[in-house]
């Protein structure tokens, strides 16, 4: 063999250019993949989301001389009652409000007063061309009025979800400890302490956010309810749960969350003064949710950048629609804690042989 | 196995082996028995060739570790890469310890002597357990402390002697001197 030959390579340049290849093919291969087991991946992840949820409940049990087996068994029996239950009894009147609030939106399209005011608007800053305003307005209006009336499709979607989901999060949360060690002792032995140290870190820090957001999801819906059936908006409570759902985007959910609102009291009494009220109802909430909520309830807040958050939220619009929008969030705030783990641990073990 | 057996088991897939590991590692003495099983269920499995690196001096430390098969080398290394020896665990014992102690880095290196099976355990899983059955913790760190006090003992043991050697030998310097001076 001619070793002088410009193509010849040493051995280990060789092997780690076959080794970003593999690296490269596994990424090629994970990417093609996606949309094929597209369904499939969805699911783990809700499952992932949900064992998470779980987790501390069936830890809790295991306290009273109960096997993991078992008190993952009871917590899931529980549960998966408490939510049948929540199905049959509570969603048939939530499913009304938004019927109605849909059939209140379609025979309301933005309507005489409110060109009105756009077209006052439009004159005061007199480099709009006529009607653009309102034209935009109609738009984004045709746009979120589909994308609700997407979300039962979603959600259908969802209910056939009902019987895989909670199978995989079963066993997800039994075997907590077996796939850690199974994930830990697979890697090779120089990277065995920082693997059980990244995968610790992760999944506490996972697991916290994810509690800590449905916590605090939970609180805004419920106080959003309360505010506006204070202030007297129709339909509060799909609203209200919107708002606390909308809550998860960081920057631009408060805000998205106190859209719905605004519109039903516009559009009910065509009287801009009429909003002042609802919108106070909103800022306090926001006070609540930033100086007792956050602080207490999602202790360490993952902070994306606002640009990332923007660039996310955009991004799973363009796939999911709304509801892309809010998981996307704490999607990428899981590959972010992944990213700033592996990070840490790779500057910090020396990974000699 | 039954299906119910299956289905409620304790998720402990533990080998009555690792079990007895357990029981015969000093700073896992004197817990209550059905804390063993749980404890067992922290133990990860690594196996090791001859002088491969297990950790290195500088590295952050989370885990410590029990030798179940072979025996183990700890070092240091200065910077112009000349070891000094400084302990060897045999079958049974266990080292990094100071991995108990949360953000302190290793103090030294530790390579395989000759082909080794680890049983490691993790800070953060042995608190989590310590701090559920604080019974048992207690007497983990009771024996970790016994351990602990053995080993300063020993190393004052050997100081002491080190400085009896030095103390001797400057003595015979001194002679040596003195004698070449009258000469």
């Amino acid at each position: 063999m001619d070793s002088k030959s410009a193509l010849s390579l040493h051995p280990r340049t060789l092997m780690s250019v076959l080794r970003y290849a593999l690296v490269l093919g596994a990424v090629l291969l994970i990417l093609y993949s996606i949309p094929r087991v597209y369904h499939l991946l969805s699911m783990t992840i809700v499952a992932l989301l949900i064992s998470y949820l779980l987790n501390p409940p069936v830890t809790f049990l295991e306290q009273y001389k109960l096997t993991r087996g078992a008190s993952t068994t009871i917590v899931f029996v529980v549960i998966g009652l408490l939510a049948t239950w929540g199905i049959f009894e509570i969603s048939p009147f939530l499913w009304e409000q938004y019927e109605a609030l849909r059939a209140f939106l379609a025979n309301n399209k933005p309507n005489s007063i409110l060109e009105n005011y756009l077209r006052q608007l439009e004159r005061s800053f007199g480099f709009l061309p006529k009607g653009s305003l309102a034209g935009q307005v109609g738009v984004a209006y045709d746009w979120v009025f589909g994308q609700l009336s997407g979300i039962p499709q979603v959600l259908y979607l969802t209910l056939q979800y009902l019987i895989i989901v909670p199978f995989i999060a079963f066993f997800l949360t039994r075997d907590r400890r077996r796939i850690r060690r199974f994930v830990v002792q697979s890697v090779p032995n120089q990277f065995f302490e920082m693997m059980f140290d990244l995968y610790y870190k992760v999944d506490k820090k996972l697991g916290a956010y994810i509690r800590g957001i449905t916590i605090e999801s939970f609180i805004i819906a419920v106080l959003s309810i309360i505010g506006l059936w204070i202030v007297d908006v129709k339909y509060m409570f799909v609203i209200g749960i919107f708002a606390g759902v909308a809550n998860v985007i960081p920057y631009f959910g408060p805000v998205a969350g106190a859209i719905p609102a605004l519109v039903v009291k516009f559009l009910d009494h065509n009287d801009p003064y009429t909003l002042i009220p609802v919108a106070a109802v909103f800022l306090i909430i926001q006070l609540v949710d930033n100086v007792f909520l956050k602080p207490i309830v999602v202790a360490k807040t993952m902070d994306l950048h606002p640009l990332i958050v923007l660039i996310v939220v955009v991004a799973g619009g363009e796939l999911w629609g709304i509801l892309g929008m809010i998981v996307s969030i704490p999607i990428a705030s899981m590959f972010v804690v992944i990213l700033t783990e592996m990070n840490w641990a790779l500057n910090n073990y020396s990974f000699k042989r | 196995m039954g299906f119910l057996d299956w289905f409620f088991r304790t998720g402990s897939w533990v080998e009555e082996e690792t079990f007895q590991l357990l029981k015969n590692t000093p700073i896992f003495r004197d817990l209550r028995s059905s804390d063993y099983r749980k404890l067992a269920d922290l133990l990860h499995e690594s196996h090791y060739q001859e002088g491969e690196r297990v950790f290195s001096e500088g590295d952050p430390s989370s885990a410590i570790y029990i030798a179940r098969q072979g025996s183990v080398r700890l070092f240091r290394e200065d910077a112009t890469g000349n070891r000094v020896e400084l302990h060897t665990i045999s079958e049974g014992d266990f080292f990094g310890e100071l991995a108990l102690c949360r953000g302190i880095e290793r103090s030294s290196s530790a390579e395989a002597k000759t082909e080794l099976t680890l049983m490691g355990i993790f800070r953060q899983e042995l608190e989590e357990f310590i701090q559920k059955e604080p019974q048992s913790g207690l007497a983990i760190y009771r024996n970790i402390v016994q351990v602990l006090g053995q080993r300063l003992y020993n190393s004052n043991d050997q100081l002491e002697s080190i400085t009896t050697e030095l103390e001797m030998m400057r003595e015979m310097n001194e002679q040596q001197e003195a004698k070449s001076d009258s000469g």
